[in-house]
């Protein structure tokens, strides 16, 4: 009983992508067809702005990132992403992601995460814009995300750029917040190699907060 | 602090017990040693002449002295004097710089019960709170603050008396009460303030705190401060030293009046004779960093809380029975050579632990249970994996082929292997674990392992979950089952375990320490998954209360090796009935919490579903399926909804908040956990 319900998983999921894809194409010049015609209408008309082909596929990769970074165990790799789509547009997706206030949070996050898979500068001034303190007028449940998101930028920089994020991640080595100093810690302490090891011994010495001192010593015994 | 008492009484005698006294005390007692057949006949006499007990004569009393009825202490009152030099008879009483009778003395008091409790309440001796501390005294021998009164310090709600609640988020616990509509409604020397005011105000909750004129009328380590209008005592932003005049952490000392920190670690002696601390070692709780210590200490994690312990290079720095050693920060202090066993709080002495040398473990299966739990482990990290299993009927059964979708703990966890039998309801396996006796082979390099075996007698319906909050914003126990956003995500989880007839109930809301909180509130590596959950305790003394799931929510996050952690169970099946190690327990983020309540409930069912033994519907590569035989399966589960199991609540991908199928196989699984009841 359970192969047959596989094969007929099987044939029915070929079956949908199919007609998706079908229905997807009709869908377009459809709309193509639409839209001409709502252009040729009378006036008093809102104006029309047809879905552009890119528009159309980012919106396909979205989808296919968003069911990628769904895994409750699983998190993609750059082999899974660059299977959806090149860097460029891939970044483009992870970064309208996490900039989208009605995407759950959680969501937003990993696709943060997610841009520490791409070493191009696009990605790294993201993370580093990302890094930057949340503004105080920021409401209060849209401040803790971000608040958040400085954590994953912070780690997500130090595993793409290594020693090259120490310029940007020292600073928060003395930032007041305990939790920045950690995180801090932790992204120089696993990525950035010697020199990082250094700024985190003349930190053992300087902050002596017990939680600090536990984090460093992971690093530097 | 001063102690009405008569003015003539002849109870000022020579402060020391005559030789003849003593040894007569001591022929006593030996006498009695010799007859008695009981060590509880033994603590029941030790009881009877220690400090705090009744008394007329002087050498009725252990510790030398009898404060009797004329001085103000009913049935009279045995203490020890000059306890700041020479110690209080026993751990359950303390000692106080005070006066008796006008005059200063040093003496010692006993302490309160657990629960707040004396055990001469009939005679009229009442808990109070003396310089932070939990004695029992009679009701007009001081001033201090009745324990339970609100600002009085605690560690459980037992001690706030009826009605009451303990803020232990606060320094030394805070005894409220909870749910007051104003002042009136609190008890005197109180006012009703809000507790959360940031919060939401449909999730906001009032409390008494105490209210004051000075900040010496707050206990230490608070302040009094204007709050909503009121001055009340609260948490000062800097604790000052408590006894200036005291000597420096890792000092000897026989008292906490000794100490600076207030704080003196007596020297104990173990069932073997050892004695562990030797000479007292002074120290100051809950420090923060350094600056918080004394003299030459550093500020170092233990025992879920920090304290302040002299720092060293080596063990020359040290005194006569302590040695230099490195905590988990990485810094040399010293500690006693002997270590101090603390009471047990992981519920271990409810269950048969047994331990030896043997990689064959046996146990008897009882007649009528349908299966049982097995949680196999090595006290000394060292790797352990399960391999075979002799059956009752002779057979034997290879768990890593045959029951390979229960063998995934060695690669978890490591030194804990606890397996479900049956964790399937397919017909090889579903009756295959009936009474009889077992033989458990495994693999290990360790000379010892351990293991307990837990029965199962008939299916459970009843799951109890301790949750934990470290660190999220806004939420404490106090707060957190009237909040709004915390009772949705909770209903979601109820309602995937309702569907399996299993009643879910948060029985414990559990604010851990500052310290635990400071270092996990965000994780940063899988070590820090392990040592929060190594953190959880039992929240009771019976095996029912020990068979409880516990739930650690945290802030975020932040691990570089596993991006997008959304939670995780530590342990498939995890450990059950046994708290404070690196299989007890589940760790969530609550990124999503006020914004995605119903993914973050399913997310906890999802988890806890692995926690009692449950796998994915479909493995996320597809290759692999859980062994139920009715839940559904794909072949890519990458296919995401066109999955025929996206909606089940254990699918691999969390798609959306309507995840919340079930099927009766998963349900048989579920109710041969041990923790559901």
């Amino acid at each position: 009983m359970k192969r047959l319900t596989h094969t007929l998983a099987i044939l029915l999921a070929a079956a949908t992508l199919t007609v998706g894809a079908v229905a997807m194409a009709q869908d377009d010049s459809t709309l193509d067809q639409a839209s001409q015609d709502r252009a040729s209408s009378d006036q008093a008309t809102k104006p029309v702005h047809p879905v552009t082909p890119e528009q159309l596929e980012q919106a396909k990769a979205r989808e296919k990132v968003v069911l990628l970074l769904s895994g409750y165990h699983h998190f993609p790799s750059r082999a899974d992403l660059d299977a959806v789509a090149e860097a460029e547009p891939l970044m483009a997706v992870l970064r309208a992601l996490a900039e989208d206030e009605a995407v759950a949070p959680s969501m937003r996050l990993r696709a943060v995460d997610a841009m520490g898979l791409y070493d191009e500068s696009a990605a790294t001034l993201y993370l580093i814009a990302r890094i930057a303190p949340v503004p105080e007028s920021t409401p209060s449940e849209e401040a803790r995300t971000l608040g958040l998101m400085r954590h994953r930028a912070m780690i997500a920089l130090a595993k793409s750029r290594g020693v090259h994020s120490i310029e940007h991640l020292a600073p928060l080595l003395s930032d007041p917040d305990l939790q920045l100093r950690l995180t801090a810690i932790s992204a120089l302490g696993k990525h950035g190699g010697d020199s990082a090891t250094k700024l985190l011994r003349a930190l053992k010495e300087r902050d002596t907060h017990h939680a600090i001192q536990r984090e460093i010593n992971k690093y530097v015994p | 602090m001063s102690m009405s008492a008569a003015t003539t009484d002849p109870i000022w005698r020579a402060p020391r017990l005559p030789f003849s006294l003593t040894l007569a005390l001591l022929l006593v007692l030996s006498v009695f040693l010799l007859s008695c057949e009981t060590l509880g006949k033994v603590g029941e006499f030790l009881d009877s002449i220690s400090d705090g007990a009744a008394c007329t004569e002087n050498f009725e009393c252990l510790g030398g002295r009898c404060l009797t009825a004329r001085a103000g202490y009913p049935g009279g009152y045995c203490t020890t004097l000059q306890c700041d030099k020479q110690g209080c008879s026993g751990f359950s009483s303390e000692c106080f710089r005070t006066k008796i009778d006008n005059v200063e003395v040093a003496a010692c008091y006993e302490m309160c019960r657990f629960d707040g409790s004396c055990r001469r309440e009939a005679e009229g001796y009442a808990c109070v709170v003396l310089e932070d501390v939990q004695v029992c005294l009679p009701p007009n021998a001081t001033n201090a603050t009745p324990q339970g009164a609100v600002g009085s310090g605690c560690t459980n709600d037992l001690q706030c008396g009826q009605g009451g609640t303990c803020l232990t988020n606060l320094f030394g616990g805070y005894c409220t009460r909870l749910g007051c509509d104003g002042s009136a409604s609190c008890p005197t020397k109180s006012t009703c303030v809000t507790l959360n005011p940031d919060a939401a105000a449909a999730d906001q909750v009032d409390g008494c705190l105490a209210t004051c004129a000075a900040d010496g009328d707050c206990r230490h380590g608070y302040a009094c401060q204007t709050y909503q209008g009121s001055k009340v005592c609260v948490e000062a932003d800097r604790v000052e030293t408590k006894n200036p005049d005291g000597v420096d952490d890792g000092k000897t000392c026989v008292a906490n009046v000794n100490c600076k920190g207030n704080t003196c670690i007596r020297e104990a002696e173990g069932a073997d004779g050892q004695m562990s601390f030797p000479g007292g070692y002074c120290t100051t709780r809950n420090c923060k960093d350094d600056t918080d210590c004394n003299g030459s200490s550093i500020c170092i994690s233990r025992e879920r809380s920090t304290t302040c312990m002299a720092s060293c290079a080596a063990d020359s720095d040290c005194r006569t029975g302590y040695k230099c050693r490195a905590g988990i920060e990485g810094n040399k202090f010293c500690d006693s050579k002997v270590e101090y066993i603390a009471p047990d709080t992981t519920g271990a002495n409810l269950f048969d632990i047994k331990c030896g040398a043997s990689k064959a473990l046996t146990f008897t299966v009882p007649a009528g249970a349908i299966g049982f739990y097995i949680a196999p482990f090595t006290s000394n990290s060292r790797p352990i994996k399960p391999t075979t299993m002799r059956l009752p009927n002779g057979s034997t059964l290879n768990i890593e082929t045959e029951y390979k979708f229960h063998a995934i703990n060695p690669l978890i966890l490591e030194s804990l292997a606890p397996i479900l039998f049956p964790a399937s309801n397919d017909a090889r396996f579903s009756n295959g674990f009936g009474p009889g006796q077992y033989t458990l082979n495994v693999q290990s390099d360790s000379s010892s392992i351990c293991y307990y075996m837990i029965p199962k007698m008939s299916a459970g319906t009843k799951l109890d979950v301790n949750i934990y909050l470290v660190g999220v914003p806004n939420l404490t126990a106090a707060t957190a089952a009237a909040n709004t956003n915390m009772k949705q995500v909770v209903q979601v989880m109820q309602s995937i375990y309702t569907s399996m007839n299993v009643q879910v109930r948060v029985a414990n809301y559990v604010d851990p320490s500052k310290a635990t909180i400071d270092n996990y509130s965000m994780l940063r590596d899988f070590g820090d998954i392990f040592g929060l959950v190594a953190t959880s305790e039992a929240q009771g003394s019976t095996v029912d209360e020990s068979l409880a799931v516990n739930v650690f929510l945290i802030n975020d996050f932040a691990i570089s090796e596993a991006p997008g952690l959304l939670g995780v169970s530590a342990g498939l099946p995890g450990m059950a009935g046994v708290h404070g190690n690196s299989g007890s327990g589940l760790v969530f983020s609550t990124a999503s919490l006020g914004r995605d309540n119903a993914t973050l409930g399913q997310t906890m069912a999802h988890e806890i579903g692995h926690f009692l033994g449950l796998r994915h519907t479909t493995e996320h590569q597809g290759a692999e399926h859980d062994p139920i035989t009715d839940t559904p399966q794909c072949i890519y589960p990458n296919l995401g909804y066109l999955c025929s199991d996206a909606k089940n609540f254990m699918f691999p991908f969390s798609l959306g908040n309507d995840q919340r199928l079930t099927t009766p196989g998963q349900s048989f699984v579920v109710k041969r956990s041990p923790l559901v009841k």
